[in-house]
């Protein structure tokens, strides 16, 4: 009885019972090129599409991930900006940040969308300057191999 | 300002201790010899000279005069914290050393010993508080390092006169019994004040420029 | 975006030296790094902030207030710490307990006491006197006494010179925590650049008096990087993003601040830069 009162209370304030924070796996390298900000939400992203970060889960606050990874504040604050505005997370003003609501493969898509839109710039480009289609497609093969 | 004056306490520490345990000494030497209360008040002040000094060279030695700057005080307190422990330091002693004087006196039954006591004691916290008011702007103004031979020399002038001439400092004041004494002694007293406070406030001034 | 230390147009004159026209932000929540070379001007300037040397012109707020007219009310709120511990070595933790509480409105005696345990001192404050610690407790103590009265503002002056870096890295742990309140900022000089680069939000070179540099840390580098080439393949080199260079003897060493977007050619490295590679290419210049 007692047990339902609980849950009923918990369900009329949204009060989350079973978040744990979420479990993410930062590692931070030196020898990559990227800013720090690019890695984080590099692999914040590639973790919420892989499904070891479910939506709805917390993430910690950008001074106490600083704070853990012995970062700037402005670098955790820039790649949460970042996972936002690219539809990954979503910031609640007084409780959090946490994983969209939107599920993987929707994410996936979006993604896949986007670096569309960055292909067909660079296709426009190939095709305005008479660099053939093999030329580019060796350029991203190297791309591939050389980011981190 | 309590907790600079408890810093001056707590810095003063040692030189504290080994003040007390002087005192005594002297105090009992005096006893013995009939170099008298003279001898005592004179030793005395010199040694109160000497803490006040070193009260200026030790917070400099050690960072602590910049980083009291730091501190959510004025300028004008830190100056005035070092006065107020030196004068609460001089009536202490002189306190307890006409206590103690008193009491020898008392003991020996030593006749007239009152008025000489208190009038010796009386020159001891006047010629004290002159001197300090001389010498405190000038360690605020050089520092002390720079300061101290100089004052070392202007400090000893008085001291070594009453030491030397105390016979007729005495006779002086014999001299002057028939006199208004106590009225001069007033007199005297609160110029020695006027004197102690001015330089606060002048060694205040000097502060407030000075820069490490 | 409120910031702890404003200081505009700061100058002061010495015989041999000036601080000419220092400007900076401190902002709320963040840790400024301080760096340049031994009489640059560093210590200067913090003195200015603090009102131990009086400057000459400009303006310097702390946490809004005037530093010079509402000097003693400000410092109420700042915590300071520097290279040399500033009490007697014959004092006591106790006494400057006693001391420092009748001064600072918010002293917290038991969150003093407190951090000396977590620093490992209770053993010390309990027998003896400051003689008895080393220097990197003597660190750690000053740290506490400036942390004790819970500041908004914590500027330390080569405070972690001398300091082996295992208690670098302890004291470290405390400034995070301490930013960990966004009201919170550090401004802290050093010419230990690894710790910068760990620590500072953002970086603050001062060079002769004025102010070469300031930017995000992280922006920095991730921005700058060193680019390697023989004599001939320099001369191919577009400058346009150098931002200093030498000749080492076998080969050109320059300070770039596209790194991200650079594309290097052929007889070409780029590397990361680090704090002391961008301190010392700045200065030699282009």
């Amino acid at each position: 009885m007692h047990t339902v009162y609980i849950l009923y209370i918990a369900y009329i304030y949204d009060i989350r019972l079973f978040d744990s924070e979420a479990l993410m796996n930062i590692l931070i390298s030196n020898s990559d090129g990227r800013p720090i900000y690019e890695q984080i939400t590099a692999q914040v992203k590639s973790q919420i599409l892989g499904g070891q970060l479910a939506s709805g889960d917390a993430l910690p606050s950008i001074r106490a991930l600083a704070r853990d990874l012995r970062i700037s504040v402005i670098t955790t604050k820039r790649a949460y900006e970042d996972l936002e505005r690219d539809g990954f997370i979503e910031t609640i003003p007084g409780k959090g940040s946490f994983v969209a609501s939107k599920n993987p493969e929707f994410l996936r898509e979006e993604r896949l969308r986007v670096a569309e839109g960055h292909l067909a710039k660079a296709v426009d480009v190939a095709k305005t300057s008479g660099i053939t289609q093999d030329e580019l497609a060796e350029l991203l093969a190297l791309l591939y191999q050389s980011e981190g | 300002m309590k907790g600079l004056l408890l810093k001056e306490f707590y810095s003063a520490g040692a030189y504290l201790k080994n003040f007390a345990i002087m005192l005594v000494i002297i105090i009992f030497f005096s006893v013995f010899t009939e170099l008298g209360t003279t001898y005592v008040s004179m030793m005395m002040m010199m040694y109160l000279l000497v803490i006040s000094i070193s009260q200026y060279s030790i917070d400099e030695k050690s960072t602590w005069a910049p980083f009291s700057l730091c501190l959510p005080v004025k300028r004008v307190t830190i100056v005035g914290a070092r006065y107020l422990f030196l004068l609460l330091l001089l009536v202490a002693t002189m306190a307890f050393t006409f206590g103690l004087t008193a009491i020898v006196a008392l003991v020996r039954g030593t006749e007239g010993w009152l008025p000489e006591n208190l009038g010796i004691l009386g020159v001891g916290t006047m010629l004290f508080l002159i001197v300090n008011s001389i010498i405190a702007p000038i360690v605020y103004k050089l520092g002390a390092e720079k300061a101290r031979y100089a004052i070392m020399i202007v400090a000893m002038i008085p001291v070594l006169g009453a030491v030397l001439f105390s016979k007729q400092l005495t006779a002086l004041l014999e001299r002057f019994s028939g006199l208004n004494i106590p009225l001069l002694a007033a007199v005297a007293g609160v110029v020695a004040v006027a004197m102690y406070i001015g330089s606060m406030f002048l060694s205040a001034r000097i502060y407030e420029t000075r820069e490490y | 975006m409120t910031n702890n230390i404003e200081i505009k147009g700061l100058c002061k004159q010495y015989p041999n030296f000036k601080l000419d026209n220092v400007s900076f932000n401190v902002p709320a929540g963040s840790i400024v790094g301080f760096v340049g070379e031994n009489g640059a001007g560093k210590t200067t300037t913090i003195k200015a902030i603090l009102d131990v040397a009086r400057r000459d012109a400009g303006t310097i707020t702390l946490m809004g207030r005037d530093n010079i007219t509402d000097g003693p009310a400000a410092r109420q709120d700042v915590g300071v710490v520097f290279d040399e511990i500033s009490f007697h070595d014959w004092l006591r933790a106790p006494q400057i307990d006693k001391i420092l509480g009748n001064i600072y409105k918010n002293w917290d005696s038991a969150y003093f006491f407190q951090m000396l345990g977590r620093f490992g001192l209770s053993e010390k404050v309990r027998k003896g006197t400051l003689k008895t610690f080393s220097r990197g407790m003597k660190m750690k103590l000053s740290l506490a006494a400036a942390l004790a009265h819970h500041p908004k503002l914590l500027v330390l002056d080569e405070a972690t010179s001398g300091l082996d870096p295992v208690v670098r890295d302890e004291i470290l742990d405390i400034f995070l925590e301490f930013i960990g309140d966004e009201g919170n900022s550090i401004l802290f000089s050093s010419h230990i650049t690894s710790d910068i680069e760990k620590a500072a939000d953002y970086l603050v070179f001062i060079h002769q008096g004025r102010i070469v540099l300031n930017a995000e840390k992280d922006l920095l580098l991730a921005n700058y990087g060193m680019l390697r080439c023989d004599r001939a393949t320099w001369e191919t080199v577009d400058k346009a993003h150098v931002k200093g260079m030498r000749d080492t003897g076998y080969g050109i060493e320059a300070l770039i601040d596209n790194r991200q977007d650079f594309r290097p050619a052929e007889n070409m490295v780029v590397d990361k830069a680090t704090v002391d590679d961008i301190m010392l290419l700045t200065i030699k210049g282009v």
